[in-house]
């Protein structure tokens, strides 16, 4: 490191737009159909007329803030703000009913903080090795990852196991309606010419998580009677048990960087996974679902070290990891700068400005949550009555704004109608997230691979097992199915405390 | 007594309402632009169509003196999008960015893409006309376009080549056809997918817009045969696609300006001005060349004519090969 970049680093504008970055992120992703992705956008036209370190900096900031502004609502009134917070709201909410917001807020804070620490720290010193992982993962390998992914449902809440499973394949069934990317033939679209696009995730989750929440709590006495009440804590005791538990942050964050660098995998994944994982080598599982800590720990890392994971593609080979990233290197474009490894031989003042800069998103981050969570807990003092036509509102209009049409609202109202259909009949909505997030994945790879394979004029299994990375990923794949399936045999035999 | 309170409230208040919307009533003829005007983009933020869109926008916006605000719609490949510019009110306020070959083909191909070419859309400036190449592995055993071509007589349908779109795959037929080979393509999301695929070794050649030119280099990989008007810049001794005898600037991407058919003759005109005054732009044509696409700016009637030459070319191609290009 030399002088230079540390005078480029500490200019105030870039501090400044740093820190408004990072509060405009957080507020993006707090609101529910609202995301990093969409704040970026907004955004995106600002930063012509700014120097290009600030200008990335600033969408930086949005970026990271928006993987945490999403834990907010999630875990005030069940509502994750983004789809990245669900695991968030299925532990966050169950505190704030126990009193306990505050705790889950100061949890959620320094739980991004210290994993978006640890993805921006992978970020600078592994970006060489990272990005060639990355590029080793071709189409089976990315469908067994996907499908790694799907094992996580056997440890998901459920009381029947084929609930689950129906679940699960609900969820893989949704995005196949709509034009095939692939030979962009027409499936399941009954000639509605509007569905040819199908139904985006984010209207989905939306209708999943905040409709369905909102029409379940219109008419609802109980809701009306909560009564705010918020245990204080201090911060420093959240940090000291944090720290106390150093592989569960750095295993989750280390799933969130590892799914980050792959193009193409969103935070979801990396969420269910983490949190997944989290409960299945927990001391106490049990109390995941009812107020775990450590399922808020492991979610929260999880999604903020994905931001680092999916910078790695974009800097180093100018493939973006994940949409937002892709926006982000737009912006470098604008400024005449194409990414890749040219970017730090020939502009090392915007790249490594970039790199030692995100430290400041986080810390931005931290110091937001640390002073700013005891009046976000006010929300609650607010009547439901009044939450619900505001919140709804504000989704109707983000899910518009997603792709601009009116396709994504009644989405957006539909699924939420399924939503409490489902929860009657006590089928579990996470399962469905994660089919909708790994079907599209799961079903192109694998046919990526069935042609390749024909081609190769090898038959598909032998194909796929001759691949090193492939066979690696098929042995983790029947381990974690039996882990997590496995799992739920052992929590079935002992008697439940209900 | 309350309530008569009430009752005056909201008599005044609407009152009040209704006056301020008596001024919004006159018809007053104002020049245009007027007002904000709304760019839709068929594809998602971030990609290589949105940017060069932005740019133009920008530039565009300062131009005409209004604001230009850029709206995307994703989805098909671009089809909803189109679908979307040819359907909106044809006032002169909302204009679009059309990516040829895309439109081309899928109105040739998709019969549900309720599109026509010559009567959806007015075609006001173009200013990209990148065309596609193929790469591969250097020091593979694919790595000039004789070793590619011999290898694939020798091995009919078994060198696995990467592309991004349906516009690739017409390519891919012409190339079969032109060569009498057989290769089998597979398909990726998007133009970033491809890229990756080569430089992991997942395929043995990629078909990829001269965009991409940078990021193949940089990961150690080549052109072997060019698709342009003129020879690679970085690697001048690439055999070009013309040179072979295969004409393939139908194929070329075009970033588009294009206006639903019918606005004003008024509208028409202004656009297409200042699309003409911001082509000579150094600073835009700096911008766009950045990104790797190879600038051209044509205007007018001019375009129009380009463009419905390519149509012609690819009718022919997609009738012939309809099941390639469909059913991969």
């Amino acid at each position: 490191m030399n002088f230079e970049l540390l005078t480029d680093l500490f200019q105030p504008d870039l501090i400044l737009f740093c820190f408004l970055g990072t509060l405009f992120g957080v507020i993006m992703g707090a609101i529910p159909g609202l995301n990093g992705a969409v704040g970026v956008s907004l955004l995106l036209p600002l930063t012509y007329n700014m120097s290009v370190q600030a200008g990335l900096l600033m969408l930086g900031g949005i970026y990271m803030g928006g993987m945490y502004g999403g834990s907010i609502t999630a875990i005030l009134i069940n509502v994750p703000g983004d789809v990245v917070a669900t695991c968030t709201a299925m532990e966050g909410y169950p505190m704030t009913q126990q009193g306990r917001s505050r705790e889950a807020l100061y949890y959620s804070v320094f739980a991004s903080s210290f994993g978006g620490l640890i993805g921006i720290a992978a970020l600078i010193f592994f970006t060489p090795p990272l990005a060639n992982i990355a590029l080793k993962f071709g189409p089976p390998e990315m469908m067994l990852v996907a499908i790694c992914g799907l094992a996580v449902v056997g440890s998901l809440s459920g009381n029947h196991l084929w609930k689950s499973l129906l679940a699960v394949c609900l969820g893989l069934f949704i995005p196949t309606i709509g034009l095939d990317q692939m030979t962009t033939i027409a499936r399941m679209t009954f000639g509605i010419r509007t569905l040819n696009s199908g139904f985006s995730t984010i209207p989905i989750c939306l209708g999943f998580f905040c409709f369905a929440e909102m029409f379940r709590n219109i008419g609802q006495k109980k809701a009306e009677q909560f009564v705010y009440q918020d245990t204080p804590i201090r911060r420093i005791t959240v940090i000291k048990e944090i720290l106390r538990k150093p592989i569960l942050l750095l295993r989750s964050a280390l799933i969130g960087i590892f799914v980050g660098i792959l193009p193409g995998v969103g935070g979801t994944m990396a969420v269910f996974l983490s949190y997944g994982e989290a409960k299945r080598t927990s001391k106490h599982p049990e109390l995941f679902g009812k107020g775990s800590t450590e399922g808020i720990v492991a979610a929260e890392s999880a999604n903020n070290a994905l931001v680092g994971g999916a910078l790695v593609p974009m800097l180093a080979l100018g493939i973006p990891g994940s949409p937002t990233s892709a926006i982000l290197a737009c912006a470098l474009t604008m400024h005449g700068i194409i990414c890749g490894p040219d970017l730090f031989v020939k502009r090392p003042e915007v790249a490594y400005t970039f790199l030692y800069g995100m430290l400041f998103t986080i810390l931005a981050m931290a110091l937001l949550g640390a002073l700013g969570i005891r009046y976000f807990a006010y929300i609650l003092k607010i009547k439901m009555q009044y939450i619900i036509p505001a919140v709804m509102v504000f989704a109707l209009f983000g899910a518009y704004s997603i792709n601009n049409r009116m396709l994504d609202v009644f989405t957006a109202v539909g699924f939420g109608i399924l939503g409490v259909l489902l929860s009657r009949f006590e089928i579990p909505i996470p399962p469905v997230i994660i089919g909708v997030v790994l079907s599209p994945l799961i079903e192109q790879n694998l046919r990526r691979a069935l042609q390749m394979a024909k081609a190769a004029e090898i038959p598909f299994p032998l194909y796929v097992i001759q691949r090193p990375l492939s066979l690696v990923l098929l042995v983790i794949v029947v381990f974690f199915f039996v882990l997590f399936f496995g799992m739920r045999a052992k929590n079935d035999k002992t008697p439940k405390a209900d | 007594m309350k309530r008569r309170m009430h009752k005056w409230l909201c008599c005044g208040l609407s009152l009040i309402l209704l006056l301020a919307v008596l001024p919004g009533c006159q018809k007053k003829e104002k020049a245009y632009p007027d007002g904000t005007i709304n760019l839709i983009i068929p594809y998602s933020a971030g990609g290589n169509a949105d940017t060069v869109g932005r740019m133009v926008a920008q530039y565009l916006g300062e131009e005409l003196g209004v604001q230009i605000v850029c709206v995307n719609k994703p989805g098909s490949s671009g089809e909803l999008g189109a679908m979307e510019i040819a359907s909106a009110k044809p006032d002169g306020y909302t204009i679009g960015l059309l990516n040829s070959p895309d439109f081309i083909i899928s109105d040739l191909v998709n019969p549900d893409f309720d599109f026509a070419f010559a009567d959806s859309v007015h075609y006001i400036a173009s200013f990209t006309k990148t065309p596609f190449s193929y790469y591969a592995q250097k020091g593979s055993e694919i790595d000039t376009w004789e070793k590619f071509v011999a290898h694939c007589k020798a091995n009919p349908g078994k060198v696995t080549v990467g592309e991004g779109g349906i516009a690739h795959r017409v390519l891919a037929a012409a190339i079969m056809e032109h060569f009498g080979i057989a290769f089998t393509t597979i398909n990726f999301s998007g133009a970033s997918d491809v890229v990756a695929a080569l430089l992991g070794g997942h395929v043995d050649a990629a078909s990829s817009g001269n965009q991409q030119l940078s990021s193949f280099l940089a990961g150690n990989c080549v052109p072997i045969a060019w698709g342009g008007e003129e020879p690679c810049q970085d690697l001048p001794n690439t055999p070009m696609f013309k040179d072979e005898g295969l004409s393939i600037d139908f194929l070329a991407v075009c970033n588009t300006i294009v206006a639903p058919k019918g606005i004003p003759g008024e509208a028409l005109q202004k656009l297409t001005a200042a699309c003409e005054k911001i082509s000579q732009n150094q600073e835009l044509i700096d911008q766009i060349t950045a990104t790797g696409y190879t600038y051209s700016a044509r205007t007018g009637d001019a375009l129009t004519q380009e463009l419905t030459g390519y149509y012609e070319t690819a009718k022919g191609l997609c009738e012939q090969y309809k099941e390639l290009i469909l059913a991969q």
